[in-house]
Parts: C-alpha cells; sequence; structure tokens
C-alpha cells in the first residue's frame, strides 16, 4: 500500500529523514512511532505529497507520491493534528462542500452515523469546536468516504482521555478494511488497534515488524540476585535499558526467547536466584528503545 | 466544481466583498457629486480617503479568498481532498472577477451614465478598467497571496516589490539615466514595463504554485521576472527615446523636417514685462527658430532641448532650458536654465548649437468653446462642457471620456495671443495598457479660462505621427541681439 525508499529530507543545513525506508503492507493498520523530532511527520508529508523528498522515492497505492491526483486523494483519508479546516464554514456546511469531490464515493449514512458517534453538532462553525471536536470532526470528513487508505498524523495530540476514547473507538468501528497508517505517541491508545509498527528515530527507521512479533520479541526481564546487584560490565547487545536496585537487575531482551535463556543470563550475571519474564506493552518497548537511541547518541531522552 | 469552490468562498468572504463593493460605490457617489470641476475640496479629499479605503478592501478580498484555501504549507485540509488545482485557481479568479470586479463595474457604468455618456461608451469604459485592473493589480495580488500564507507575508512581498521598483529608480536617478531626465512624457515606457513585468511574473507564479505547488521556485521566478520589468528605470532616457521613436505611429513621417535659425522673425516682444512695465535683468534671450518642411495642418512638440553654447575662448557650457512652444512652424527658444552657473556671455559672439528631440503631431478636429453652462462632444476627450467656478473670474472646460484615454491627448487652446500651448500627457502608444483606480473609466480634461473668452476659443485635437531628434547650427550669434523686445 505505502512503500518508501531512503527517504532524505534536508531543510537547509539540518537533515530530518537520513534514508528512511518503510513498507505499510496492504490491510495493516501501521504505526510509525518515535520521539519528538524524529521524523514521523515529515515522512508522512512526503508520503502524502504535501512535501518533497531531497532524495529517495516512494509510492503510495501504487503511484509515485510525488504524482498523487485527485484520484488517488478519492482513495486517501488524512487526519492530521495541525489540520487547517475552514473555520467559517459550520460542520454541515463543509460536508456538504466536501461530499461532490467524492461522487459516489462518499456515505452519507456513515457521515450521520459518525457525527452521531462522535457526538458532533451540525451546525456548529468548525472555528468554534474545540480542538478535540476538531479532530473528531476530521476524522468523520476522512471515514466518510470509506478510504482505502487512512493516514493519521498525531491525532490523538491535545486530546483528553475522554474524546481519545471517542476517536479510536470511531476509528476502530469504521476503518473496516482501511489500511492505516498512523503516528503517535499514544502507545495505550493505538495498541489494540494497530498491526505493524515501524520506529523511526533521528531520520532513520530503527526496524519494522508486525505487532506479533514484536510482542514476542520483547521481553521485560527481571533477575533476583543473592547479593547486591550491579550492572554488568559486558552484556549482550539485545539486552537494553539495563537498571538495578536492590539486588533486582533488570533489563528489556529484545531478543527474546523462552529457551536458554537461564543460561544466557547465568553466563553474564553471578548470583542469580531467580529470573522472571513478562510481555512488554507497546508503550514500554518503545521507551526502552528510545532510551537505547537516546543513550547512543548522547541526548536526553 | 469551479462553481462550487466560489459558492464556498462565497459563503466565507461575501461580507468582506461587500464592505469593499460598497466603499467603492460611496468613493463614485463622491466623485459625481463632485463633478467635472471638483470644486469642493473637503469632499475631494474624502472621496480620496474613501478611494484608499476601497483599494485597501478589494486587495484584502482578492488576499482572503486566496488564503481560504492556502497553497503554501502541508496543514491545509484542501491539499488532502480531491480537488484539481486548476479548479481551484479558476475559482478563486472567478470569485475576483465576480465579486470584486463586477460591483465595481456596476458602480462605473453608473458612474458615466451620471456624467451624461451612453450606456454602451460607460459599460465599455468600465470593462476597459476593469481589465486594466485585473491585469495590473489583482493578478498580481493572487500570486503573492497563492506564494504567502499570512498578512504578514504578504506586506512583506509588497514591501520588498516596491523596494526593487524605488531602487532601481533611485539608482538610474544616481547615474542620470532617469526617465525624468529625458524628453518629456517617455514615462510610459517605465511604467508599461513595471505592469507589464508584474503581471508576466503574477502568471509566471500563479502558474508554478498551482501547478507544482513549489513556493520557493514560485517566489523566486515572481521576484526575477518582476525585477527584470523594473529594471526599466535603469533604462537610460536616449535608449527610451530610441523605443518611442520605434513604436511611432507613423515612423518616417518628420523625414522632411528641419529646424533652422531664422533672424527674419525678429526679436520675441512683450511677454515678460513685469506690471510695472519693468523688464527682469538680465532681459530673458530668444533665439527665433523656424521649422521647415512641415505638412499643412502638422506641427511640432519640442520635448527636450539641449544647448551647447561655444565662446570665443573655446569655454563650452551646456543648456537643458525649457522647450519652446511651436506656433505652427515656428518658436523662440529661450535660453534660461534652471542648471545655469555662469553668466551666458551677451555682447561676445558665441557659437549655438541646439538639439531637439521633437514629437510631429497632426491636427485632428478644431471645436469651439461653449459658453458657460453650454456642452460639446469632442471625439478624444469625450462629452466637454463650460462651466463657471464658483469662485475666481475663471470658467472650466471639463471633459469626459470612457475607456482607454487617447495614446496622446493633444489640447491645444489659441489664446488672445495667437500662440498655443501644445502639451501631450502621454505618448504611450494605444497597444500599451496602463492600469489605474479611475481615470481610465472616466478620462477628465479640464482647462481654465475667463468665461468672456468662451466664444473666442477653439480647441484643437492632435494625433501623433512621429518622433524624431533635429541639430540646429548657430555658428556666430550675439545673444544681447535676441534680448527680448519690451513693448510698453
Amino acid at each position: 500500500m505505502i512503500r518508501a525508499v531512503n527517504l532524505i529530507k534536508r531543510f537547509r543545513r539540518f537533515e530530518a529523514l537520513k534514508g528512511l525506508s518503510l513498507n505499510v503492507p496492504d490491510g495493516s493498520a501501521y504505526a510509525l512511532i518515535g520521539s519528538n523530532g524524529a521524523g514521523k511527520t515529515t515522512a508522512i508529508r512526503i508520503l502524502m505529497n504535501l512535501s518533497q523528498a531531497t532524495e529517495g522515492t516512494a509510492t503510495v497505492l501504487g503511484v509515485d507520491s510525488r504524482a498523487i491526483s485527485p484520484r488517488e486523494l478519492c482513495q486517501i483519508g488524512f487526519v492530521a493534528e495541525s489540520q487547517r479546516l475552514p473555520a467559517g464554514l459550520s460542520t454541515a456546511q463543509y460536508l456538504d462542500y466536501l461530499r461532490p469531490f467524492y461522487g459516489e464515493g462518499w456515505d452519507r449514512d456513515l457521515e450521520t452515523a459518525l457525527l452521531r458517534q462522535m457526538r458532533l453538532p451540525r451546525e456548529r462553525k468548525i472555528g468554534h469546536l474545540s480542538h478535540g471536536m476538531r479532530m473528531k470532526f476530521a476524522l468523520v470528513c476522512a471515514l466518510a468516504f470509506r478510504p482505502r487508505l487512512l493516514v493519521l498524523d498525531e491525532p490523538l495530540s491535545g486530546l483528553d482521555p475522554l474524546i481519545r476514547d471517542e476517536f479510536m473507538q470511531g476509528l476502530a468501528e469504521q476503518a473496516g478494511e482501511t489500511t492505516i497508517l498512523l503516528s503517535s505517541h499514544e502507545m495505550n491508545e493505538i495498541e489494540g488497534l494497530v498491526t505493524h509498527v515501524g520506529f523511526i528515530e533521528d531520520g532513520r527507521m530503527l526496524f519494522e515488524e508486525g505487532m506479533t512479533g514484536l510482542a514476542g520479541r520483547f521481553r521485560q526481564v527481571c533477575v533476583t540476585l543473592a547479593r547486591e546487584a550491579v550492572r554488568p560490565s559486558v552484556a549482550p547487545a539485545e539486552w537494553v535499558d539495563m537498571r538495578a536496585a536492590g539486588n533486582v537487575l533488570t533489563f528489556v531482551d529484545t531478543r527474546f526467547s523462552e529457551s536458554g535463556l537461564g543460561e544466557r543470563v547465568r553466563a553474564v550475571i553471578e548470583g542469580v536466584r531467580d529470573i522472571d519474564t513478562e510481555p512488554m506493552a507497546l508503550r514500554s518497548i518503545f521507551t526502552a528503545m528510545a532510551r537505547r537511541a537516546a543513550a547512543a547518541t548522547g541526548s536526553e531522552l | 466544481m469551479i462553481w462550487h469552490i466560489f459558492r464556498k468562498d462565497l459563503r466565507l468572504s461575501w461580507k468582506l466583498a461587500l464592505v469593499a463593493a460598497a466603499l467603492r460605490w460611496i468613493e463614485i457617489a463622491l466623485m459625481v457629486k463632485l463633478g467635472l470641476v471638483r470644486a469642493d475640496h473637503a469632499v475631494e479629499e474624502l472621496m480620496y480617503m474613501v478611494r484608499i479605503g476601497a483599494a485597501l478592501a478589494a486587495c484584502l478580498v482578492v488576499v482572503a479568498v486566496v488564503h481560504n484555501d492556502s497553497v503554501p504549507g502541508a496543514t491545509e485540509d484542501w491539499l488532502m481532498r480531491p480537488i484539481r488545482r486548476r479548479d481551484m485557481l479558476l475559482a478563486k479568479i472567478l470569485f475576483v472577477l465576480i465579486a470584486v470586479e463586477i460591483p465595481s463595474l456596476v458602480g462605473c457604468v453608473g458612474k458615466g451614465l451620471a456624467f451624461g455618456l451612453g450606456f454602451r461608451e460607460s459599460l465599455l469604459g468600465a470593462l476597459w478598467q476593469g481589465a486594466m485592473m485585473s491585469l495590473g493589480l489583482f493578478a498580481p495580488l493572487l500570486a503573492v497571496a497563492a506564494m504567502t500564507a499570512t498578512i504578514l507575508e504578504i506586506i512583506v512581498t509588497v514591501v520588498a516589490c516596491i523596494c526593487i521598483a524605488v531602487g532601481l529608480g533611485q539608482l538610474a536617478s544616481f547615474f542620470g539615466w532617469s526617465l525624468d531626465n529625458g524628453p518629456g512624457a517617455l514615462r510610459w515606457i517605465d511604467d508599461a514595463s513595471l505592469n507589464a513585468g508584474l503581471f508576466l511574473a503574477a502568471v509566471v507564479a500563479l502558474g508554478i504554485q498551482y501547478r507544482w505547488r513549489d513556493t520557493n521556485r514560485a517566489r523566486f521566478a515572481f521576484g526575477a521576472v518582476f525585477a527584470i520589468g523594473a529594471a526599466s528605470a535603469l533604462l537610460p532616457w536616449q535608449a527610451a527615446f530610441a523605443l518611442q521613436q520605434r513604436v511611432a505611429p507613423v515612423p518616417g513621417a518628420a523625414r522632411d523636417v528641419r529646424l533652422i535659425f531664422d533672424p527674419s522673425l525678429g526679436r520675441n516682444g512683450g511677454a515678460f514685462v513685469y506690471a510695472d512695465g519693468s523688464v527682469s535683468r538680465p532681459a530673458p534671450v530668444f533665439l527665433p527658430i523656424r521649422a521647415e518642411g512641415l505638412a499643412p495642418g502638422n506641427t511640432l512638440v519640442a520635448d527636450r532641448v539641449e544647448v551647447h553654447m561655444t565662446g570665443t575662448d573655446g569655454s563650452i557650457q551646456i543648456l537643458t532650458p525649457v522647450p519652446p512652444s511651436f506656433a505652427s512652424d515656428q518658436a523662440w527658444q529661450s535660453l534660461e536654465s534652471f542648471k545655469d552657473v555662469r553668466p551666458i556671455p551677451r555682447n561676445k559672439p558665441v557659437r549655438v548649437t541646439v538639439d531637439y528631440w521633437l514629437t510631429l503631431v497632426k491636427e485632428t478636429d478644431v471645436y469651439p468653446v461653449p459658453e458657460p453652462g453650454g456642452s460639446i462632444r469632442i471625439l478624444s476627450l469625450g462629452r466637454c462642457s463650460t462651466t463657471s467656478m464658483p469662485f475666481g473670474p475663471m470658467a472650466t472646460l471639463a471633459c469626459v471620456k470612457a475607456g482607454p484615454s487617447a495614446g496622446c491627448s493633444v489640447e491645444t487652446m489659441d489664446r488672445f495671443s495667437g500662440q498655443r500651448a501644445t502639451a501631450c500627457s502621454s505618448y504611450a502608444p494605444s497597444f500599451v495598457w496602463l492600469p489605474d483606480w479611475d481615470e481610465i473609466t472616466v478620462t477628465q480634461t479640464q482647462t481654465r479660462f475667463l468665461p468672456s473668452a468662451a466664444g473666442l476659443l477653439h480647441v484643437k485635437t492632435y494625433e501623433v505621427l512621429d518622433h524624431f531628434i533635429r541639430h540646429v547650427e548657430i555658428p556666430n550669434v550675439r545673444l544681447a541681439d535676441w534680448e527680448v523686445a519690451v513693448h510698453h
């Protein structure tokens, strides 16, 4: 559905993307996650032809992203935190305005259902809507024509928990077969929705993987020692975010395998009394990987 | 979808468009109230203030409607909708035509009718004015708005354009190239080039923005094309005059015209005597000049004069005196020059050479000036009427004409003395357009005179034939012999 190869984007001397590649499979819900300034929004803007890459290529719905035309845009729903909607029109007026551009593709029943579900007023001016309501309205405008591809750039930023729930519920219920690409910091909210994750850091894709593989690969490992825990001077590269507290040493195993874990831990750490492993939430995986990336570049997270 | 987008824009911007239209109509109403003579200065001041407001409001409407769907940046919702950018551009142009141009056009037609012009004439004039405004002002403004996202950016762009134009003008003045230093009425070349540059810059920038949405490239192209147009300010006036010669209506028509120093014309007399009978000292010097080879009905307009005087001691003095008025085939060349720094040797013989930059004009019509209250239709000036001024002894002949002014609107009024003051306000050829907020729709011409003279005066109109340069050589002349003759 979306494929990007070696995208580079320079803003004068600053390089925002440093050879980013990604692949969003058909029918997937792909989360592009990364810390602030990692390049998520820049990447999405290039994919949507809102901005031009300095180097590299991308295809969206099978066409070069630089050649996206109204034919493709009829099949793409887009919601961004910074999206500017016409403040002087009411929600109903704007929907009336949008409908003819999509022709038969616009589903009025779905539009009505979404407005009701999102509890959006029909006659209020868009400029008088709160930020949360505006984002929900943008989602209605992006879903009502049943797009093949839905792109969401930080859609949950600045929304209160109730609105987030409504937004995510509307998205989950109505997305159907739609392929979704979204960038977000809100891991807890998106975890139940996404099927694939791409972790972007400092303009590069650190890894991209299906959620099933990711959940199986990452484990929080908790090692209880017979003595005061000390971080070992040498540890496997796949053990990240290592911490010592009392007689407990914790770390994230990024190449987790049940078999042989005990032997591998004991080979590095002496005096092991007990080893516990726990599956990790997407948020924890993100945090651990972000800490490792920050440590590698010497910056603070 | 063009009409669909237009309706959305109308919904968003109708209030602003209404304010702009109302201000334009108020301005026009004040203009009609002022009449052709414009004697009420308070109303005139108010009209100019409203005009500025109407112009700003119209510009604001154009900017607002483009910014409803801003092109630069990446946050506008419409950019992710299946909307053709060509349709978007055409919808914006349609909005400017319907919401800005049509109200102005209606007002202009009303103004023409109020001034006594026919409907067809008023409509054609209003259409012409609307076209000029669209090309010279609204198109560039559309482009600037399409390359910006905020009013601040617009202001910066407009200020930058003004700085380029003024800066180049200052540079030209510094080097003495300014068209103002050259023969009169060359300014149209600069104006037309600047306006053509603006329009072309607008077309290029709009094309780039709505085709490729490349704001940086559009801004660069706009600036470059505009700067090329504005660079005409650096055109030396000699080159501008040569250009003017090439676009003359009848190039070569002045081929047989020669100018000679003709002592048989005698001294110029009487015109420079003060009320007490005294004459300024030193008395003005006038050299008699005769034009030969003029066809019947033709006369000359001197645009610029340069005099070189070489004394017996070899000293050279260069003067640029005021060009003389040719009465049929003769003129008296003054040697008064604002740039005189040394007294002219009057009693010693000097060698004088005079260079003339001239325009050959042909008389087209003669019209009697009506008595106060009367009116007359003059082909190139429009409907003219004589009105007594509300204060003072003067009357005025004011003319109103819809549509573009004549390439050269020469007005000549025979005076009691028999001398004629022939002047061209502009030599712009008919294919050159010079946008103006108002005066193109209703061209007003005013000439003041004593009411009692009305029956003795007539208006002659001329058309331009050719522009040319002539050289007059006077090998040996004593200037004291040509001091003005005093007749008490």
